[in-house]
């Protein structure tokens, strides 16, 4: 598998003697979809500014493909063109007029003409279901749509790798599940997907591989199921099993899953592997 | 929430119309309105432009009414205030009379038309963007474009701010209120602060290199709409100076 971005003995501090981040060792597989899981303050949001450039580590390095990143001008604008960062606040990233001129940001910084970017802001907003949405103020837009606004104007520059902090803050039922359907699809189209969240549930959900955050350390990391299935581990990082991770081991403890089968991803999964042996369980009184 | 006229223009059916087009028409009426005699010009231009307004970019009546009564108010009492005056010997009538009077109003109300037309159609961004093009400089154009974002934003997080002051009894007299209008202002400065950073990191991760190049949806000037525009502001102006 090919290493598209890797980070060695990452140390950063905060002015003020904040350690927000030390000793972090990971590799980014292409194609894959990895989690960053950890509490909040645990420094999700400071490694992924790391990942693009956002911020200049102290100690260690950040590589794109093998190759140490480097802070010049040119450097930056490489690393930005291949990877994409939708921040936690949509607001914060959301500034021009308009849906339409706001995603045309990004292409036009990379260079492109007129025509190109054109194309790259309507293939986006295509993607993102924006259509329709091209000429409102972003101060007229609900959460979701914000949301995806802000990964359009990610996306209109054709990234590899797509870094995404806390996607789901802040959205409804509704939102979440369209994100979820967005996410999905950029995967199969190939593109690399880091994201930070400190919900156990989504990590499950959407994740190949996580990478589990605790007071500034990575202290696990690995596939989905090799995390999520270790107890200790996840009360470590002071995050606990949801009922959906309990059931998970409940019914590998009473032999409806294989250990070595695909780790269910939803209720809906788990729901239906209990069903399926004990129909009583499921029945309700009326 | 209610929407400000500048929202209501971003959703206008003629939002997309040049800029150009859609001041000719209504700065064009406006500047008929001022210069020729009010009668008739100024009837003939209310009757166009809120034809257009409500015909053409079909901009709701209850809409309309809404925004123009509230300066069509004003000179009213503007109005009453000037047909009479107040004297040694009391109120008397003034000497200006009523048909001056009336031609004022009719005039002001005229201009009032055509500026509606213009607010209610056109942005505040598109008109930003448009003044860049005929030579405003580049980064006064920019920072307004970018504080125009960050006061919604900051007006965003103070109406937050004081919905949780009044959720929490911060207002429940003067003094609590004068005090809470203290902090909410104290906090908001660094929170805008803190967001411009944040904002800074965003648009620097797709690449911002100090210029805020996007991509305008405008359509075309059009031969045919500009026609019309100059035949409706021909028509006012022989109408105008022909009958007054
Ligand atoms: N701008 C900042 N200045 C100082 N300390 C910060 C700043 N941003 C974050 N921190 C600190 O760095 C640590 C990691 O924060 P963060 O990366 O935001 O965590 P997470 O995203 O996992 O919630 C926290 O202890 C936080 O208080
Ligand atoms: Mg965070």
């Amino acid at each position: 598998m090919n290493t598209i971005l890797s980070v060695q003995q990452l140390g950063y501090t905060f002015p003020g003697h904040v350690i927000a981040l030390s000793g972090i060792n990971l590799s980014i597989q292409q194609g894959r979809c990895l989690a960053l899981l950890g509490p909040n303050g645990s420094g999700k949001s400071t490694f992924l500014q790391h990942l693009n450039g956002s911020l200049q580590p102290n100690q260690g390095s950040v590589f794109l493909e093998q190759e140490a990143v480097s802070y010049s001008r040119q450097g930056l604008n490489r690393l930005r063109s291949k990877v994409g960062l939708v921040l936690q606040d949509a607001d914060d990233q959301l500034f021009a007029a308009s849906v339409f001129e706001d995603i045309s940001f990004g292409p036009l910084n990379q260079g492109l003409a007129a025509d190109a970017a054109r194309q790259r802001v309507e293939q986006a907003m295509q993607a993102m279901g924006l259509v329709g949405l091209e000429n409102r103020p972003p101060h007229m837009l609900s959460g979701g749509q914000k949301k995806r606004v802000a990964i359009a104007g990610a996306l209109a520059m054709a990234p590899e790798v797509l870094l995404l902090d806390e996607p789901t803050a802040g959205l409804d039922h509704e939102g979440i599940a369209q994100l979820i359907a967005i996410l999905h699809s950029l995967m199969q189209q190939g593109i690399t997907i880091v994201f930070s969240t400190h919900d156990v549930d989504l990590a499950c959900r959407l994740a190949d591989d996580i990478a589990l955050f605790a007071a500034g350390r990575v202290i696990g990391f690995g596939e989905r199921s090799q995390i999520l299935l270790d107890r200790e581990m996840l009360l470590a990082a002071k995050l606990s099993p949801s009922l959906l991770l309990q059931m998970v081991a409940l019914a590998q403890d009473k032999g409806l899953l294989a250990a070595d089968a695909t780790m269910p991803r939803t209720d809906h999964d788990i729901m239906a592997l209990f069903s399926h042996q004990q129909p009583t369980a499921c029945q309700t009184a009326g | 929430m209610t929407l400000s006229i500048d929202q209501y223009a971003h959703l206008s059916r003629w939002r997309e119309r040049p800029v150009l087009e859609k001041a000719l028409l209504a700065i064009g009426m406006l500047l008929l309105a001022v210069s020729l005699p009010p009668l008739p010009s100024a009837p003939c231009i209310i009757a166009c432009v809120l034809g257009v307004t409500l015909l053409g970019a079909r901009v709701p009546l209850q809409l309309w009414l809404r925004y123009a009564l509230i300066p069509a108010g004003f000179l009213l009492t503007a109005g009453l205030t000037m047909l009479f005056d107040v004297g040694r010997h009391g109120l008397s009538l003034s000497p200006a009379g009523l048909p001056v009077v009336c031609g004022l109003l009719l005039r002001s109300f005229a201009g009032i038309c055509c500026l509606l037309l213009f607010a209610l159609t056109t942005p505040v961004t598109d008109i930003l963007a448009s003044l860049r093009a005929i030579g405003l400089p580049r980064e006064i154009a920019e920072i307004s474009l970018i504080m125009y974002r960050l006061v919604f934003l900051l007006l965003d997080t103070a109406s937050a701010m004081h919905t949780a002051q009044a959720a929490r009894l911060g207002h429940s007299n003067r003094r609590q209120q004068l005090r809470a209008l203290g902090l909410l202002l104290a906090n908001l400065f660094p929170r805008a602060m803190d967001r411009a950073s944040r904002m800074e990191n965003g648009l620097a991760a797709r690449g911002w290199n100090g210029e805020f190049n996007v991509l305008r949806r405008t359509q075309p000037l059009s031969p045919t709409r500009l026609t019309w525009t100059s035949l409706l502001l021909g028509s006012v102006l022989l109408i105008g100076s022909l009958f007054s």
